[in-house]
C-alpha cells in the first residue's frame, strides 16, 4: 500500500492490540489460550480483511495489486519493456488515427449552433456533388420557396489585386450575399457586416489575418482600399479564427455578391458559379428543408430536359464537409488498420502474458490452495495488465501527438489535435487493450490447476492467440500492400508533360482598365514580350487556364449529328500562346503547334484522347473542324494533335484537351509558365518576374508564383505520400509484431518441452529432427493464421481498395503478403527451434 | 457446545446485531460477541473473523466511531459507539428486518397449514 506509512504503522499497532485484547478475553473465557486461538481462527487473515475494510475493500486490494504488479514487472524488465513498447506503438498509431478521424469526421464546425447550419449540394446522377456550383437563378428560387430555411446566402470564390504602395498583392476573397455572416452566426470583431442595401456599394469586410498582415492592425473601418483598381470602403473586420482553412469559407476578405439579370433568368450563357449556405428556421427540421429543396429542384429539372440527372439537396455543414472530402473511405480504412494493429499487439502481449502465466502456474496454484479467491487472482493479473496498458498509453499518446504534428505539417487540409473526444476513444482503446492483454492469462492463472508443480499441457489459449495474431497481421499486410502499391502507382503515372524546372504563376486582369477584351489582349502581348526578354528564361508562355486549371466544355464536329456528352468526360479547353506547349514540353504527335501567325486564325490543337474519341482511326483529325459547345464559338480547323495532359499527379489526362489561341479567347485569369535556361532555378525567376509585372502595371499582383512541381506535389501527393509512408510504417510494425509473436510461441514451446526433448535426444533423436519437430509446431499455427488472414485482407481490400483505386489488384497484394509473411515465419520459428535443439540433453533433464 | 449448534447468520444481519448491541452504550469487540451470544441464549455466536472486519467496515461508513478506553479489568480496549448515522441505520434496518421476518413467517405458516 503506497503512502502514509506512519498512519499505517499506527493503525496496524491498534489493530494488533485490539485483536490481542480479544484473544486474552477469550482465553479467560474458555480457560485456555490454545482453545481460544483454535476457535477464533487465524489472526493474520482477520488483519488482512480488516485492513481491506478500512481502506474500502476494492481500492485496498487494487493498491496492493498495483504494488505487487510493479514489483513483478521490475523483476522481469524484458517482458515489461516488450509489452510497453509493443502496446505503446500500437496505441500511438491508434491515437494518431483517432485524431485524424476526429478532425475529419467528428469535430463540429466552429460556428454557433453548427448543427442548424446547412449547405446546398448539387446532385449529379443520384450522387452528391458538393463541389459542383449552383445556378444563381436556382438560389433565388430556393430563397423564396424553401420555408424551412432562413438566411439562405450565396457565395463564390474569387481573388483580387490589392494595391498597396509598390507591387500589388494577390488576395483571395469571397463574394457573398448579405445573409452570409448571419447564416454562419458570426458577428464582426469591428464594424459591421453587409446589410441588404449594401449590395450595390463597393464595400469590403476584412479577415483578421489580412487586417494584421496588410494593414498592421491599424484602425481600418471607414477607410478605403484599392481592389482591382476600384475603391472599396472597409465596413468591418471579422474575428480571428473565423476564416479557418479547414472549412469551405476560407477567405481573406468578403465583398458583396450581385447577380446580373441574365444569371437570375437562368440563361444558358451564364454558368453555375455559386455555393449556398443557410440555417434551419427555428422549429424546422433538416428533413423538411430537404423535401422542400428537392421538390423545387425536381420541378426545375423537369422544366429543363437538358439538365436531366442534375439536382440539389440539403446537407448539414458537417456532412457537406465530409462528403466534400473524398478521403472518407481512406479514413475508415485507417481506423480499421489501426484497430487491427492494436489487436495484433494485444495478442502479442497476451501471448507473452500466457507464457508468464504458465511460468507462474506454481505460484498461483499455491495461492489458490491457501484459499485465495479465483476472482482475486484474476483481478491481480488484470491489475498488472492495467499497469502495463497505463504505461503504454502514456507512451502511445506521446507518440500519437508527435505523429499528428508531423501529419499536420505535411497534409495541407489536416488540422488534427488531441481533444476530449480523441481521449475518450483512446481510453476505450486502452480498456480494450487491458481486457485483451489481461484476460487470457488471468483466466489461465485462475483455471483449476491441472496439478500444482507440473509444467502443464499444451496451451490451447496461447495457440489460438498466436493464430489470431498472425491472421490479423496477414490481413493488415494485404490491406497495406494493396493500398501502398496503388498510391505509389497512382503517382508514378506520367502527367503527359514535364513539370520539372517550370515556374508557374497567376495574374488576374481585373478592374476598370481591363474591361475591354482589347485591353486584356494588349496587356498579354506586352507581358509575353517582357517575359521573352527576361534574362535566364529559356522559353515562356501564357495559358488560360494554366496547367493546374480545369475548364471542361462539350465539343461538336462539323458535318456530324450533335454529340451528347451526358455522363462522359468532356475535354478541357485551354487558351494558350505559341510558347505554352514548348515550355511544358507537351509532345506533338501530328500536325503542328500554334504559331504567332495563328493569333487571328480559327484553329485548334487536340490531344490524343479527344482525337481518338471524335475521329476514330483511320480518319485523321487534321483538317477537320470542331466547335466548343458554347454560344458564339466559331468552327476551328484542327492543325495538330498532342499527347494528353494531366492536371494533377495521378491524372493521366484521359479527359483529353483542346488548345486554342489565347488571343481569340481573352480571359481575366491568366497563368504564366516559364522554363529557365540551364543553370537557373525556377524559384530564382520569381523576383524578376514580379518586378517585370510591377513595371507593366503596378495594380496587378503576381499570385501563386511557385515551381510547378512543388505545387503539384503539395496539392495531393504530399498528403497521400505521407499516408503511404504511414501505411508502410504500420505495415512494418505489423510484420514485426507477427515475428515477435511467433518467435515467442516457438521459444516457449521449446522451454515447455525441454524435458521431453532431452529424453528424445537421449534416445537418439538427432538435432535436425528435433529442430523440424519444433519448427513444425510453429509453422502449423502460422499456416492457419496466414490462410485466414489472407482471406480477411482480400475481403478488406475489395471493400476499401475498390473505392480508393478501381484497379487495385488484391491477388497481387495477397501473394506479396504471403511471401513476406512466409519469410518472417521461417526465420521467427526456425531461430528458437534451432537453439532449443542444440541444448545439452543432460542439462535439460537435470533442470528443474 | 459444538460448532454445528450455532445458527448461521444471514448476510447483513451481523451489522444489525452490532448496531442493536451498541444502542445501549459503547462496548469493545469482545463485549459485543459476549452480549450477542448471551441475549440470543447462546444460539448466535459471532466469529472474530467476521466481527472485526465488520467493525472496521462500519467505521469507514460512518456508522460507528471508535475510542480507546479502559476495560472492566482495567486494560486498554477499543470501544465502539453508534454515530447518529448508525442510529438511523439501526431504526431503518430493524424495521425492515421485522417486516421481512413477519412476511417470511406468514408464508411459512400458511404453507404448513396447507401441507
Amino acid at each position: 500500500m503506497p503512502g502514509w506509512p506512519w498512519r499505517r504503522g499506527r493503525a496496524e499497532r491498534e489493530l494488533e492490540e485490539e485483536l490481542q485484547f480479544h484473544l486474552e478475553q477469550a482465553s479467560e473465557r474458555y480457560g485456555s489460550r490454545r482453545k481460544a486461538e483454535a476457535l477464533l481462527g487465524g489472526a493474520e487473515t482477520i488483519k488482512e480483511e480488516c485492513r481491506a475494510e478500512r481502506r474500502g475493500a476494492w481500492w485496498g486490494s487494487v493498491a496492493r495489486d498495483l504494488g505487487l504488479g510493479v514489483r513483478l514487472l521490475r523483476r522481469s524488465p524484458g517482458f515489461a519493456l516488450t509489452a510497453v513498447l509493443t502496446l505503446g506503438l500500437c496505441l500511438g498509431c491508434i491515437s494518431a488515427v483517432f485524431a485524424i478521424f476526429d478532425a475529419a469526421m467528428l469535430r463540429p464546425p466552429p460556428f454557433p449552433n453548427p448543427g442548424r447550419i446547412v449547405m446546398l449540394s448539387s446532385v449529379l446522377d443520384g450522387k452528391l456533388a458538393p463541389d459542383n456550383p449552383i445556378w444563381a437563378a436556382d438560389f433565388a428560387d430556393f430563397r423564396t420557396s424553401a420555408a424551412a430555411l432562413q438566411w439562405l446566402a450565396a457565395y463564390s470564390y474569387g481573388s483580387s489585386n490589392l494595391a498597396s504602395g509598390g507591387a500589388a498583392t494577390h488576395v483571395s476573397g469571397m463574394d457573398v450575399t448579405a445573409d452570409f455572416f448571419r447564416a454562419l452566426g458570426v458577428a464582426p470583431a469591428r464594424g459591421r457586416t453587409f446589410a441588404a442595401e449594401d449590395m450595390d456599394r463597393r464595400q469590403v469586410v476584412l479577415s483578421h489575418s489580412l487586417w494584421q498582415k496588410q494593414f498592421g492592425g491599424a484602425p481600418m473601418v471607414g477607410r478605403r482600399i484599392l481592389l482591382d483598381g476600384m475603391e472599396y470602403t472597409v465596413i468591418g473586420i471579422m474575428p480571428a479564427g473565423f476564416s479557418h482553412s479547414f472549412w469551405p469559407f476560407h477567405s481573406q476578405m468578403w465583398i458583396p455578391l450581385t447577380f446580373t439579370r441574365a444569371q437570375l433568368q437562368h440563361e444558358r450563357s451564364s454558368s453555375r458559379s455559386i455555393f449556398v449556405v443557410g440555417r434551419l428556421r427555428p422549429g424546422a427540421t433538416l428533413a423538411e428543408a430537404r423535401s422542400q429543396i428537392e421538390a423545387r429542384s425536381r420541378q426545375e429539372t423537369a422544366a429543363h430536359p437538358d439538365e436531366k440527372g442534375m439536382g440539389e439537396t440539403v446537407l448539414t455543414l458537417q456532412n457537406y464537409f465530409t462528403e466534400r472530402d473524398s478521403n472518407t473511405t481512406a479514413l475508415w480504412m485507417f481506423v480499421t488498420l489501426a484497430i487491427l494493429i492494436l489487436l495484433v499487439g494485444c495478442a502479442n502481449v497476451a501471448g507473452l502474458g500466457l507464457g508468464r502465466a504458465a511460468a507462474r502456474a506454481d505460484e498461483m496454484a499455491i495461492r489458490r490452495a491457501l484459499g485465495a479467491a479465483r476472482s482475486r487472482l484474476v483481478r491481480q493479473v488484470l491489475t498488472e495488465s492495467t499497469l502495463l496498458a497505463g504505461l503504454a498509453a502514456a507512451l502511445g499518446l506521446t507518440l500519437g501527438w508527435l505523429g499528428i504534428r508531423v501529419l499536420n505539417a505535411n497534409v495541407d487540409t489536416l488540422d488534427a489535435g488531441v481533444n476530449g473526444r480523441v481521449l475518450v476513444m483512446v481510453v476505450a482503446a486502452v480498456v480494450v487493450t487491458v481486457l485483451c492483454v489481461g484476460l487470457p492469462p488471468a483466466l489461465q492463472s485462475a483455471a483449476r490447476p491441472r496439478s500444482a508443480g507440473s509444467t502443464g499441457g499444451r496451451s490451447r489459449g496461447r495457440d489460438l492467440v498466436v493464430t489470431a495474431e498472425i491472421a490479423l497481421g496477414a490481413a493488415s499486410m494485404v490491406l497495406i500492400l494493396g493500398l501502398v502499391v496503388s498510391i505509389r502507382r497512382n503517382y508514378a503515372k506520367p502527367l503527359g508533360y514535364n513539370p520539372d524546372d517550370v515556374l508557374a504563376a497567376n495574374i488576374a486582369l481585373r478592374g476598370p482598365a481591363y474591361v475591354a477584351p482589347e485591353a486584356q489582349l494588349a496587356f498579354l502581348h506586352r507581358m509575353a514580350a517582357a517575359m521573352e526578354a527576361l534574362p535566364g528564361v529559356a522559353s515562356s508562355g501564357l495559358g488560360s487556364p494554366g496547367p493546374l486549371g480545369w475548364n471542361e466544355t462539350a465539343v461538336q464536329v462539323r458535318g456530324r449529328a450533335p454529340i451528347s456528352w451526358q455522363g462522359k468526360p468532356m475535354p478541357k479547353i485551354f487558351g494558350i500562346t505559341d510558347g505554352y506547349l514548348k515550355v511544358l514540353q507537351i509532345p506533338l504527335l501530328a500536325g503542328r503547334g500554334l504559331t504567332a501567325g495563328d493569333a487571328s486564325a480559327p484553329v485548334a490543337i487536340i490531344s490524343r484522347s479527344v482525337a481518338r474519341r471524335l475521329f476514330p482511326a483511320p480518319a485523321s483529325p487534321l483538317g477537320q473542324f470542331i466547335r466548343m459547345d458554347t454560344p458564339g464559338e466559331p468552327w476551328r480547323r484542327i492543325v495538330g494533335v498532342t499527347g494528353d495532359v494531366g492536371t494533377y499527379l495521378g491524372d493521366d489526362g484521359s479527359h483529353g484537351d483542346v488548345f486554342e489561341p489565347l488571343a481569340q479567347t481573352p480571359h481575366a485569369g491568366i497563368s504564366i509558365v516559364l522554363r529557365p535556361s540551364a543553370g537557373t532555378s525556377p524559384a530564382a525567376l520569381i523576383s524578376p518576374l514580379r518586378q517585370t509585372l510591377a513595371r507593366l502595371d503596378p495594380t496587378l499582383a503576381l499570385a501563386d508564383a511557385n515551381p510547378l512541381l512543388t505545387t503539384l506535389r503539395s496539392q495531393g501527393e504530399a498528403g497521400d505520400m505521407t499516408f503511404a509512408h504511414l501505411l508502410e510504417m504500420i505495415g512494418a510494425l505489423a510484420l514485426l509484431l507477427c515475428a515477435v509473436g511467433l518467435y515467442s510461441v516457438v521459444a516457449y514451446e521449446a522451454v515447455r518441452r525441454k524435458r521431453e526433448l532431452g529424453v528424445r535426444q537421449a534416445l537418439g533423436a538427432t538435432s535436425p529432427q528435433l529442430q523440424r519437430m519444433l519448427f513444425a509446431a510453429g509453422a502449423r499455427l502460422s499456416l492457419w493464421g496466414i490462410g485466414s488472414g489472407l482471406v480477411l485482407g482480400w475481403i478488406g481490400l475489395r471493400v476499401f481498395g475498390a473505392a480508393a483505386d478501381p484497379d487495385a489488384r488484391p491477388w497481387a497484394a495477397c501473394i506479396a503478403a504471403l511471401l513476406l509473411l512466409a519469410a518472417v515465419v521461417v526465420v521467427a520459428a526456425w531461430l528458437p527451434a534451432r537453439r532449443a535443439s542444440r541444448a545439452d540433453p543432460l542439462a535439460a533433464l537435470r533442470a528443474d | 457446545m459444538d460448532e454445528e449448534d450455532f445458527l448461521d447468520l444471514p448476510q447483513g444481519t451481523l451489522e444489525l446485531l452490532i448496531l442493536r448491541t451498541l444502542e445501549l452504550g459503547p462496548r469493545h469487540g469482545w463485549a459485543i460477541t459476549e452480549r450477542i451470544q448471551q441475549v440470543s441464549s447462546e444460539a448466535l455466536r459471532v466469529k472474530q473473523g467476521s466481527l472485526y472486519p465488520a467493525l472496521h467496515r462500519m467505521q469507514r461508513r460512518g456508522l460507528l466511531k471508535a475510542t480507546w478506553g479502559a476495560s472492566e479489568s482495567n486494560r486498554r480496549a477499543r470501544y465502539y459507539e453508534l454515530t447518529r448515522q448508525g442510529r438511523a441505520r439501526l431504526r431503518a434496518g430493524a424495521e425492515s428486518w421485522r417486516r421481512l421476518t413477519a412476511a417470511v413467517g406468514k408464508v411459512l405458516d400458511q404453507a404448513a397449514e396447507e401441507g
